[in-house]
């Protein structure tokens, strides 16, 4: 099961960088949410996968054990990762479309007025 | 329990700032709040320097289970710096933003920075960490955008993203991290860590992935393009901010993190990041030469000079250290006020294009005097606190037997000097040209609201104050960055403290 | 175009939505549930009341500005935070009191806050962006 997820990871780190090299800023954009998924899966996965196991809810906390609980502090970090990602998908979004609506341009290559003049 | 407040206060006054949006002396409101904290970190500093070690558990939940917070000598010298500099930049605000951005919310998220930055100082786990910068991260984006020029916009989206794609290099990094050692508080992965005889290879990748995570948000050798590409967008202001606050607290969580687990390999680490010491010295020194606009040339120094902070720390020594620390505050003062004086050259002039300034020193004496002191700081000029910093790292360098870096250090410092002196020639000493070489784009927006103290004038002034005194009375400054760099030094005594152990490790 | 029975349907359902956010915000603290999942999920009971009836409906069903909602929200997550610290101890302690026999404490009051941070948080989202694309109009 951890192979699995492992070489999911991988995956959707490679498109998430495939996307973050294409020149359509929408496609930046996804790439960085791809790569922020992949990320949390990393999280995830590096709590160990326990299938099964019961964790420390009220009635059921005698049931629980080490052995077949799954390790409850990934999740929970897991959690802040996401709502932060939630705020920056929603702020990157308003910036994509202010920037679209001053320049009428999706293209990276044209993203070249603050560099050298 | 004042280890809390300087992150309390400003959340406290963003909840003011998010209820009374309308009410119309934010401003002065902004100043107290930041003079408060101003004196908490003031208070802070003074208890830590008697105890040594100051630290509190979230919700009293024990050391290695809870989030702890923790200030030493390093951390509290960091949040009294930043109440220095952010004390300085809300002052300067009230005349230098204009109104629209004033009521968007810019006092709001100038303290969401301030809160990101005291917290980042203070964390004691390495989550909280990466929770802090991304709630400084989260606001500095929006104040890179706020206004919604197009050269914003642009500069907001290159720094955006790569600011990002260093946060989930960071977070994969605590995520590996986690997964070996099943813990996240700094002190006992360091306990951890110094129970293996030979540090396990399955732990390089996660410390890579962090170390390139600080790497970028410090704007190191080869990750600092979102800089110099950014910077030079926003308000004046708020690029003095931002350069006085940002890049510091990477630097300060590498060195953080440097000297509780990666000594542990310093043979692959020391090298390492001595190299990118020199690279950053040398590539940001050079590259400022050719720029002709006055932010971008202090923006490639900022790249330049986290280089010198940065070697103090590759030579690992106590002297290095002290003059790394020495450094680091010296810069973030020095690097804001010479913002501060570009805002107020750019709201004078309406530009900051150095070919088509010129005559300031005749206009504005005290202005030009402002930025001699503050440049000629960062060039490192005798009796000015850059002098002290830049003699304490290269004497260090010398002493650790890395000739190579001191003498890269050394010329560094010839360039740099070149750089501030073609800033002074170009915009204060020269006449105006009469046929201007490039067309006068004019951006500058301020507030013009009559106001009876000048602001501006007066955090400029103190800060170049500031400057020149902890250059002269370098003494009792250097004595405090020495001991600070011994508690840095001896990572036991760190460990012991957080985790509450009585008898030495 | 109207659809009758949509919007028969996005008006119970809004109600529905709040409704378990409530109670899995009561739940939270020893079951699964608590402030933020609670916050969600009434913010999708509002973002399809926006989707069905426009932005403008959903700022009359709340009343109040979300930018308000999430300055309060702030505020109770943030009290929750420092009464422990009138009281000497760290920040964000747990500290509970009973009101005839139900446990009342610091952390329903921090959950709270989450709740209605997330909500103003979200329906301030969905309805900025709404109005940005001319939604429903």
């Amino acid at each position: 099961m951890e192979l699995v997820i492992a070489l999911f990871i991988g995956l959707l780190y490679a498109s998430g960088v495939y996307l973050l090299l294409r020149r359509s800023i929408v496609k930046l954009i996804l790439g960085v949410f791809v790569i922020s998924n992949a990320t949390n899966l990393i999280i995830f996965l590096s709590g160990g996968i326990t299938r099964s196991g019961v964790s420390f809810i009220a009635d059921e906390a005698e049931k629980a054990s080490l052995e077949t609980m799954t390790d409850p502090l990934p999740q929970a970090l897991i959690l802040t990762a996401i709502v932060i990602g939630l705020g920056i998908a929603a702020y990157i979004l308003a910036l994509k479309y202010k920037y679209f609506e001053t320049t009428g341009t999706h293209d990276l290559d044209q993203l070249s007025k603050t560099d050298q003049k | 329990m004042i280890i809390a407040l300087p992150i309390f206060l400003p959340l406290a006054f963003m909840i003011f700032a998010f209820l009374f949006r309308h009410f119309h002396g934010r401003e002065y409101v902004a100043i107290g709040a930041a003079a408060l904290n101003l004196l908490i970190s003031v208070f802070l500093l003074i208890e830590v320097n008697t105890d040594g070690m100051v630290k509190i558990q979230m919700g009293d939940w024990p050391a290695p289970f809870g989030i702890t917070l923790i200030a030493d000598r390093f951390s509290a010298l960091m949040v009294l710096v930043s109440a220095i500099v952010f004390m300085a930049t809300m002052a300067y605000s009230i005349q230098s933003v204009d109104s629209r951005r004033k009521s968007f919310g810019f006092y709001l998220f100038s303290f969401g920075i301030l809160m990101g930055v005291n917290g980042s100082f203070l964390a004691g786990d390495i989550f909280n960490l990466y929770v802090w910068f991304e709630v400084m991260l989260m606001a500095s984006f929006i104040l890179m955008s706020h206004g919604g020029e197009r050269n914003q916009l642009e500069g907001a989206i290159k720094y955006l993203i790569l600011n990002l794609i260093s946060s989930f290099f960071f977070v994969a990094g605590i995520g590996l991290l986690y997964g070996k050692l099943g813990t996240l508080n700094m002190a006992d992965i360091a306990q951890k860590l110094m129970s293996y005889e030979t540090m396990p290879p399955e732990l390089n990748p996660a410390f890579i992935l962090i170390f390139v995570g600080f790497a970028i948000k410090g704007a190191l050798a080869p990750f600092f393009f979102w800089l110099p590409a950014s910077y030079h967008t926003p308000p004046p202001v708020v690029t003095a901010l931002f350069a006085g606050l940002l890049t510091k607290v990477g630097i300060y969580s590498l060195i953080r993190f440097y000297t509780l687990f990666l000594h542990q390999n310093s043979e692959f680490w020391q090298p390492l990041i001595l190299w990118i010491a020199g690279l950053s010295m040398v590539i940001g020194v050079i590259t400022a030469t050719s720029q002709f606009e006055f932010r971008k040339v202090l923006s490639f120094h900022i790249i330049s000079q986290v280089g010198y902070v940065v070697m103090g720390l590759g030579l690992y020594t106590v002297a290095g250290l002290a003059g790394a620390i020495f450094f680091l505050a010296h810069n973030m003062i020095s690097k804001t006020n010479a913002f501060l004086v570009a805002g107020y050259v750019h709201r004078q002039k309406g530009t900051l294009n150095l070919k088509v300034l010129g005559d300031f020193y005749k206009e504005h004496p005290l202005w030009a005097i402002f930025f001699f002191i503050s440049a000629f700081s960062l060039a490192g000029l005798p009796p000015l606190s850059g002098f002290i910093g830049k003699y304490l790292l290269i004497k260090a360098g010398i002493d650790a037997q890395q000739l190579g870096i001191a003498f890269t250090a050394l010329f560094v410092g010839f360039f740099t000097l070149f750089s501030m002196v073609k800033i002074w020639m170009e915009v204060f000493w020269k006449k105006t040209p009469e046929k201007q070489p490039v067309p006068i784009i004019k951006t500058a927006l301020f507030d013009d609201k009559p106001v009876y103290i000048n602001w501006m004038t007066w955090s400029s002034g103190a800060m170049a104050i500031i400057i020149v005194l902890t250059g002269v009375f370098a003494t009792p400054v250097v004595d405090y960055c020495t001991l600070a760099a011994e508690s840095l030094m001896k990572p036991s005594e760190y460990i012991n403290f957080v985790l509450n152990h009585t008898q030495e490790l | 175009m109207r659809n009758i029975v949509l919007e028969r349907i996005a008006n119970l359902f809004l109600y529905v939505m709040v409704g378990f956010a409530l109670f899995l915000l009561l739940r939270g603290h020893n079951r699964p549930g608590g402030g933020f999942i609670a916050g969600i999920i009434a913010a999708a009971g509002f973002l399809l009341y926006g989707i069905v009836f426009g932005s403008e409906k959903v700022l009359e069903k709340i009343k109040i500005n979300p930018r308000y909602i999430m300055g309060s929200g702030l505020l109770i997550a943030f009290l929750a935070a420092i009464i422990p610290m009138l009281f000497g101890k760290p920040p964000l302690t747990g500290m509970w009191t009973s009101l005839a026999g139900i446990a009342l404490g610091t952390p329903l009051l921090f959950d709270v806050g989450v709740f209605v941070l997330v909500v103003g948080m979200i329906v301030s989202i969905f309805t900025n962006i709404m109005d940005v694309l001319k939604w429903n109009s």
